[in-house]
């Protein structure tokens, strides 16, 4: 059976001191701490640049800045209102898309800065034995059409402007389709995490 | 129901990083104020990471983890505030990767150097014969260092070199892992993580397993206190092409053959 980079994710998780402990020690300069935090979320944050950018030494490239910018920018980490797995992945896809933005000509960039504010305790919701089976499940539902855009469009950056020519579907349409397909993941995924909403 | 549905649509596509700049200012404006749709919108959030998270996992290169430690290293050692938490951005492993002849430019700029002390400084000083072997020891030693980078360099760019993951089955988390770099011509390179500390008197040993045949010997290593190893080897140690990899701990000097715990092996 596959394994998801979050699921590689929970198990480092478990071995240590809890997430909110580890960014406080990258706060105050510990070395260590970032090597933790690496060893927990190195394999998700790779897999997710790996995702988007399908070369492995770019994918290496995000990989080390976004650890790098966990490093710089800790003290602003507030764990009460994120959850660090969740802000290295969404970090690691901005950043790996802006690498992919640097390739392509038209680099004019919508893509909004990562602000992850979870009303749910998301490491519970991991954790739970298939989770990311009902994630992909739902993903696969989707019309083929929307879900094509949701992947061009999440995991591989591709702006409103560059769907509607990849796809030749007017621009409207393309925006149609992804509000769409966001309803649909929403309907799917929202039972899953209101549970244990806060 | 959501009570601004003008709003309700785009807060999604800006979950998804997909608002253009000039809509974004207004939806943030109104999410800070309303809060159904900054609820919505978390939950939105919430639906994104869970996309991220739901990639298929894969470990990254065994040496990433060492060189972002030695980044940080680096930058503290060269930063005049060291300490300060808002860093100063360091060269990005790309920017150093597109400056790869820098590494060498080092190497041949002291080998340079020697040589210019040889062939001009020394004469007019009228140097000692001791000192000047000792320069040529010198010149030999970076001659060898430049040597070696150049051929880890070759094998690395090898298009036909065997790639090859290792990895544990057993062993609790962080799991040991390595990478192993292969061909006859250029030799091996390996690189290890999260290797668990050795009892003294002992060491890892990394084996060539044929399809038949007794498994050839590759060399023996120690990690580092990080339990990071780095193992290479300038001449293959058969001419073999091997069936897997596999690294056992064996007495400090090495074994013949493979009898002490497999650590790690080829993933299949």
């Amino acid at each position: 059976m596959e394994t998801s980079a979050a699921a590689t994710r929970s198990l480092g998780a478990e071995s240590g001191v809890p997430d909110p402990a580890l960014v406080l020690r990258i706060v105050n300069r510990d070395e260590l701490a970032l090597a933790e935090a690496y060893d927990r979320y190195g394999s998700l944050v790779y897999a997710v640049a790996l995702r988007v950018l399908r070369d492995e030494r770019a994918a290496e490239e995000v990989l080390q800045d976004t650890f790098h910018r966990l490093w710089c920018v800790a003290a602003r980490f507030d764990p009460a209102r994120g959850s660090l797995p969740a802000w290295l992945a969404v970090t690691a896809r901005h950043r790996a898309i802006d690498y992919l933005r640097q390739r392509r000509p038209a680099g004019e960039s919508d893509v909004v800065a990562a602000e992850i504010h979870l009303p749910f305790d998301l490491e519970e919701q991991i954790s739970r034995n298939g989770l990311m089976d009902r994630v992909r499940g739902a993903l696969g539902r989707l019309p083929d059409g929307q879900r094509t855009l949701v992947e061009l469009a999440y995991f591989q950056g591709l702006t409103h402007t560059e769907l509607a020519q990849r796809t030749g579907e007017p621009l409207g349409t393309v925006k149609t389709r992804l509000r769409a397909a966001m309803a649909g993941l929403r309907k799917e995924l929202t039972e899953i995490l209101r549970p244990s909403k806060k | 129901m959501n009570e601004h549905p003008q709003f309700a649509e785009d807060i999604d596509l800006l979950a998804l990083g997909l608002v253009e700049a000039g809509e974004c200012a207004a939806l943030r404006a109104h999410l800070e104020a309303c809060e159904p749709c900054r609820q919505r919108f978390e939950e939105a959030q919430g639906i994104s990471a869970l996309l991220l998270l739901s990639t298929p996992a894969a470990l990254p290169p065994a040496h990433a983890r060492g060189q972002l430690l030695e980044r940080l290293r680096s930058q503290r050692a060269h930063s005049p505030a060291a300490g300060q938490r808002t860093a100063a951005a360091s060269p990005s492993p790309a920017l150093r990767r597109r400056a790869g002849f820098w590494p060498y430019l080092g190497w041949g700029l002291a080998a340079a150097s020697l040589v210019v002390a040889l062939a001009v400084v020394l004469p007019g000083q009228r140097r000692s014969e001791a000192e000047l072997a000792a320069l040529h020891a010198q010149l030999a030693a970076k001659q060898d260092e430049l040597d070696r980078t150049r051929a880890i360099l070759d094998l690395l760019r090898s298009t036909d070199a065997l790639r090859v993951h290792l990895v544990s089955s057993t062993a609790p988390w962080p799991w040991p892992e390595g990478k192993v770099y292969y061909q006859p011509k250029n030799g091996l390179l390996f690189v290890a993580s999260h290797l668990p500390p050795l009892d003294p008197g002992k060491a890892y040993q990394l084996w060539l397993v044929p399809e038949e045949g007794s498994p050839a010997s590759a060399g023996v290593f120690s990690p580092d206190a990080l339990g990071n190893a780095t193992l290479m080897t300038h001449k293959a140690p058969t001419r073999m092409m091997p069936k897997t990899f596999a690294v056992t701990i064996e007495d400090e000097g090495g074994s013949a053959e493979p009898t002490g715990p497999q650590v790690m092996v080829a993933q299949q």
